[in-house]
């Protein structure tokens, strides 16, 4: 087996000893707060200076993330659809509807509802109370 | 549009908090600045970067793209900070052209990219780009750790190839509670000579 030259001895001693001094993303998970700020200062961080800086961050970004939901709250608004009528799913319910709303005064285009079917039943409710299915005239 | 102070506290409750989450942060961008930087192309431009200015880019980014409901925002935080650093190291040499004249009906462009990151960041970094830097701060190392036998000794038995704690306690003639305590003296010195050696770069 031949040797390792000096060289290649020395840079894996490096490699070794950076992979156990610089942290990586599990050791860092596990590290508490102090000895995150310990790294810190060992690699020149004047944690004096970083603390006056992360109170400065914590209002610049809390303004960021209050515009930020703004912004969501005002594109959801905008995607929401209107609500619509609750249709009644039997003839006799759309029937009793209008007997009881309507009594005597229904409109006219709906005079001979008793012989329609269910879907021209529906249809006539949507234009009376309005949504989607009215038909394309129906004010 | 009201402003509340501490949103960020609860949006960072699990990691202690937003101050205890921005160091920690700080202390991610620094290990990534560490590991991918070097002497050429993106990786030189690494060295001129601040860890707390990347976590900053990290945090504008992720207001500007949002997050969902209940998703980790300090792992999103980390993500956007390492993808930034990764980013950076790969950007390949710019184009060189060159004009071939001659006797020859035409000219012919040659294109040459160079792409550093064929083998893993690391290795290519402390390999083939950084050389003379590891054997600078191996030297380092071992001349300015003098004041700490303990430590010389432990370095010492590394470079000659040891790693085996208990081979290292008898190499290096330290009982295993002296290794452990010698160990992380070691850690912490290595990284401030890392440090230092990173800032003469600069």
């Amino acid at each position: 087996m031949n040797p390792k030259d000096k060289t290649t001895e020395k840079m894996e001693a490096f490699k070794y000893l950076h992979s156990a001094s610089v942290p990586d993303e599990t050791t860092l998970d596990a590290m508490s707060k102090e000895e995150v700020e310990q790294f810190l200062t060992d690699t020149g961080c004047d944690m004096k200076t970083l603390r006056a800086r992360i109170a400065d961050r914590k209002k610049k970004f809390a303004g960021r993330y209050a515009l930020m939901l703004a912004r969501q709250r005002r594109l959801a608004d905008k995607a929401e659809p209107a609500l619509e009528p609750v249709v009644p799913d039997t003839k006799e319910g759309i029937i009793a509807f209008f007997e009881q709303h309507f009594g005597a005064n229904l409109p006219l285009a709906a005079r001979n509802f008793k012989s329609a079917d269910y879907s021209e039943l529906r249809r006539l409710y949507l234009d009376l109370v309005g949504g989607k299915g009215a038909s394309p005239d129906a004010e | 549009m009201p402003v509340d102070p501490d949103a960020l506290d609860g949006l960072l409750a699990g990691r202690g908090g937003f101050e205890a989450a921005y160091e920690k942060l700080v202390a991610a961008a620094k290990a990534w600045l560490q590991t991918y930087g070097g002497d050429s192309g993106g990786r030189a431009l690494l060295r001129q970067l601040e860890a707390a200015d990347v976590v900053d880019t990290a945090f504008d980014r992720l207001f500007t793209e949002g997050f969902s409901p209940g998703e980790d925002v300090y792992l999103l935080l980390r993500r956007h900070i390492r993808n930034h650093i990764r980013t950076i190291a790969k950007s390949v040499k710019e184009r060189q052209t060159v004009r071939v004249d001659g006797d020859e009906e035409s000219t012919r462009i040659y294109l040459q990219q160079t792409d550093p990151l064929e083998q893993s960041a690391p290795e290519r970094a402390l390999i083939i780009d950084d050389l003379e830097y590891c054997m600078k701060v191996l030297f380092r190392m071992t001349s300015e750790v003098k004041d700490d036998p303990q430590v010389l000794a432990l370095v010492s038995a590394i470079i000659e190839g040891f790693r085996d704690p208990d081979e290292i306690c008898v190499v290096a003639e330290l009982t295993k509670p002296q290794y452990d305590a010698t160990f992380k003296r070691m850690k912490r010195r290595f990284a401030q000579i890392l440090a230092a050696s990173e800032e003469d770069k600069k």
